[in-house]
Order: C-alpha cells, then structure tokens, then sequence
C-alpha cells in the first residue's frame, strides 16, 4: 500500500503570531528579532517583508537597508512554543504518527486513518481549516507517498496553499527542479554536485551509483534515490526519535566587542545555560565547542575532547573560556556560541565530599530556577554591570512573584 | 509599545470550555473588550500565566493572570497612534 504522508509548514509562523496578536501589523512588513533596540537578526519575517527580499538570517540592519519601514518586534519565543505545541498536539487526532520537524513543522502519516476523513485532499483541508479556526493562522501542507516529496510538496504553493504530489505528476517536477530545493541536499552537497555536473534532480536521478559512491561514500546511494524523488524513512513519534546528541546556545552581541571580559561573562551566561539543559535532561557530555563569528560573519568552531563528562555551566564554561583565549579577539567578535557534544546518560557520582557538595548545590539551585524561573538564582559575574548595560541579556521583566512589583535582575 | 506591570480588576466570561476577557478596570477607566486576537501560555518555574492580547478597537493590551492565585496583570499596552517602528 502506498502511503499518505502529510507535511505542515505553517506559514511565517512567528510573524504570523505577532501579527495576530498584534491587529495592528496585519497587513505590514514585521521582522521578527532580538531586542529591537539592539542589533540582532531576523528570525522570522512576514510574507509582506519577504516581498522586499528580505530573508530569516539577515541582520536587523541590513533588513532595514531592504524595507527601511519595516517594524521589528521583538520575539517570544515562549509564545511560539506553546503555539506550536498546542498545533501539533491537535494533530494527533488524525494520527498518532506525528513527526515534530521543527517548532513550525510536522509530518502526519495518515496512511492508516485517512479514509476516516475521506480524501487526503479533503484532510489537509480540514487540518487547514481547523488551525485557521482555533488559531487563525496560516499552513501550507504538502501531501505525497513519502516525506521527501510532502515536504518539497508544501513549499511549493505558499502561503496557504495544499499540494499533492502522487504518481505520474513526480518524474516531471523532479527532472529540472535543482537539487538544493531537497530537504537534506544543503550548500556544500549542491556545490560537490554542481562540480560533478549535476544540477537538477533529474540529473541526480539518473547518475551512476558508483559515481556518487565514490565522491559521498554511503550517502551517495541515497542521494541518487532523493534525486528519484524515493525515501522510505518513517514518520517518527516522540518516543521513537533519536536521543540527544548535542546542546548549544548561542548570542549575537549587540555591538560587536574585542573585550576577553565581555566575552568571557557571556561565555558563562551561554555556558550555564546549556547546564542547566543537560542536567534537566539528564545527561552529560565530553565534548565543549566554542563558535565564534566575527564582524565580517567568518564563522568557526573550535572543540576541547575531555578525559571526564561534564553537566556543571561553570566546568563548561571554564574549558570554553580556555578555548576563548585562544582565539584572536582583534577583528571584534559578533556571536558567541558554546556547545557539548558526545553526550551520555547521567552517570551516579562518586562519594567525594567536595563532589556530594557540589551536587547538592546544583540541584539546590535547579529546584530553585524549576520552581521560580530561569536564572532566579545565577552566578553573580553574569549580572556584571558591564554586561548588564551593554548586552542587556540579564535585564528582564517577569510578573511578580508573591505579588511584588516587577523585577529587574 | 509600553512595558507595564499594573494590577488590574478584570469580568471574565467562561464559555465553552474557554475564558474570555469582557472588560478591564485600569487607572480608573472601564475598557471594554472588542475582541481577543490571541491566547497563550507560559511558565516561571512552577507557576504558569495565561496571555490575552484584546483590542477595545483602538488600542491593543496584553492582559496575564497567573492561574495560581488569580491575579491579573496589565502586561503591555500597544497604542494605536504609535509612530514607534517597533514593539
């Protein structure tokens, strides 16, 4: 039996929120940032920015340089993940194989339950229709026999749009559609293709195996089966997805700084967060990772394997900030990012008193920040004043606690 | 956009399965609802809020009451003659 696979993409999602939180953006450019009062990068733009050229990944300023009345909104991100998780909880309905993608996608696969609904057509209408009623926002969702061709399939007509991709209407699409339009063939991939004179799917299609064998190892295979528009890997619920490989957080500064004590305070800030997001899900990891871009957006990583597993913001921080002090700060850094990887489940600690101390003292403070907010309780050296002026990231406003007035910390 | 933190007394109507905001008293004036543009949720540590953003047709207002102990919060105010480029 062929199956029925459903891709939805909802439609700018995060301006989409703001605009319909917002009557008064509807219809406007809006770009989706940072702190609108500092530098920082679109996020997400309406389809109104986009008609200006504007794209996800620019910085605010040359956004601006595109659509000069443009309005920058700054985003919530706790708004959009709630969103998005009531979204796809609904989606359960018609099937329990729903794939989270990312924070604006899923797949469905309703080979089982779609006749329940009628046509497959008649579903997407109806998941359409249903989000557009509870949350007035808008999807596209691309219908095809596999998730390849559903997700190619919903990028096709937006916004709002449904498109169904199924026998006799692929072999065309596919023979000049370039390869960079599939899901997985990235930059690098279409370049390494591109050199070896394939340009469209069609082409890849019908390259030689041993060919792309030779130049991608396994992947070649499968790269040549994506170019048949074939993929047979399944919709994956929740429990059945891969475990955690890697965690990282990463800032874009607000001006770009030279300065090894910014740049450390923001290390820790980062570092801590990613911490805190180990021991939350339980693991620990050998392997820290700093990124580092510079004004000119040059961009590069730097890695430190440890002999011992880490979970404390602070050891993380410390093996970052060696790595940091390597890098040449003089062409200004614009982001910081810190990583780790090679990740494992917890392991029990030793007895060590100093280790049971140190133990006790992070959960002391993770019950802490569970029970009454993110960085209630943080290391003094982030809200250094320096920081606090200049990058702004330690400054928020949360509701009151107990009925106390509005914070700053 | 203003950033606010005023308590406010707000009339709720519960109505299939929902709550919706009719009306607000905030520094003495009676706002009342047009319409709710949007609803979400979310979490400081163990306590969760509930966002409404309403218009009274003019002006927008971001309205969060904490589902522990009820209190309502005048979060934003977003006012319709703003020349601000962003909020």
């Amino acid at each position: 039996m062929e199956r029925i696979i459903l891709h939805l993409d909802m439609d700018a999602f995060f301006a989409a929120c703001e605009q319909k939180t917002h009557p008064v953006l509807r219809g406007k450019p809006v770009l989706v940032c940072g702190n609108p009062a500092t530098r920082s990068v679109v996020a997400a733009c309406s389809y109104e920015a986009k008609s200006y050229g504007i794209r996800s990944g620019m910085s605010t300023g040359e956004a601006l340089r595109f659509c000069p009345w443009a309005v920058l909104v700054r985003g919530d991100f706790d708004k959009y993940e709630y969103v998005s998780s009531e979204i796809f909880n609904r989606l359960k309905a018609y099937t329990p194989l729903v794939e989270i993608f990312s924070i604006d996608e899923a797949f469905l696969d309703v080979s089982s339950t779609c006749s329940f609904f009628g046509t497959p057509l008649a579903l997407a209408k109806k998941i359409q229709g249903e989000i557009d009623r509870n949350w007035g926002l808008p999807c596209s969702i691309g219908i095809a026999p596999n998730k390849l061709l559903a997700k190619l399939a919903s990028g096709l007509k937006k916004p709002k749009g449904i498109m169904q991709l199924s026998g006799e209407t692929i072999p065309p699409l596919l023979e000049n559609l370039p390869v960079e339009e599939l899901c997985g063939i990235g930059e690098k991939t279409r370049e390494a293709l591109f050199r070896m004179g394939i340009i469209t799917c069609g082409e890849l299609g019908r390259a030689s195996e041993e060919t792309l064998f030779d130049r991608f190892g396994i992947a070649g295979p499968l790269l040549k089966r994506m170019g048949q528009g074939l993929d047979e890997s399944p919709v994956l619920p929740e429990t059945g997805r891969d475990v955690v490989k890697s965690m990282s957080h990463a800032y874009t500064l607000p001006r770009d700084s030279a300065s090894l004590e910014e740049l450390a305070s923001l290390c820790l800030h980062l570092s801590e967060k990613v911490g805190r997001r180990l021991r939350h899900g339980g693991y620990q990891g050998c392997i820290v990772t700093l990124t580092v871009r510079y004004r000119n957006f040059s961009t590069f990583s730097r890695r430190k394997r440890l002999g011992r597993f880490l979970d404390d913001g602070y050891d993380i921080h410390q093996v970052a900030c060696r790595i940091l002090k390597g890098v040449d700060l003089s062409p200004r850094i614009r982001l910081l990012g810190v990583g780790i990887s090679g990740l494992v489940p917890r392991q029990p600690q030793g007895d060590l008193f100093e280790e049971k101390k140190r133990r006790l003292l992070l959960a002391g403070l993770d019950r802490v920040n569970d029970r009454y907010g993110e960085e209630t309780v943080c290391r003094a050296s982030i809200l250094a004043p320096l920081i606090r002026k200049t990058h702004g990231f330690s400054v928020r406003e949360k509701l009151p606690l107990g009925g106390e007035d509005a914070e700053d910390y | 956009m203003t950033e606010l933190n005023d308590s406010i007394q707000v009339e709720v109507l519960f109505a299939d399965g929902k709550a919706r905001p009719v009306w607000f008293v905030w520094r003495g004036r009676k706002i009342h609802i047009l319409e709710t543009t949007f609803v979400w949720k979310h979490a400081e540590g163990t306590t969760i809020f509930t966002h409404f953003s309403v218009t009274d047709g003019t002006d927008t207002y971001e309205l969060a009451v904490d589902s522990k102990n009820f209190t309502w919060k005048l979060v934003r105010v977003e006012a319709a003659w703003s020349e601000s480029s962003f909020i």
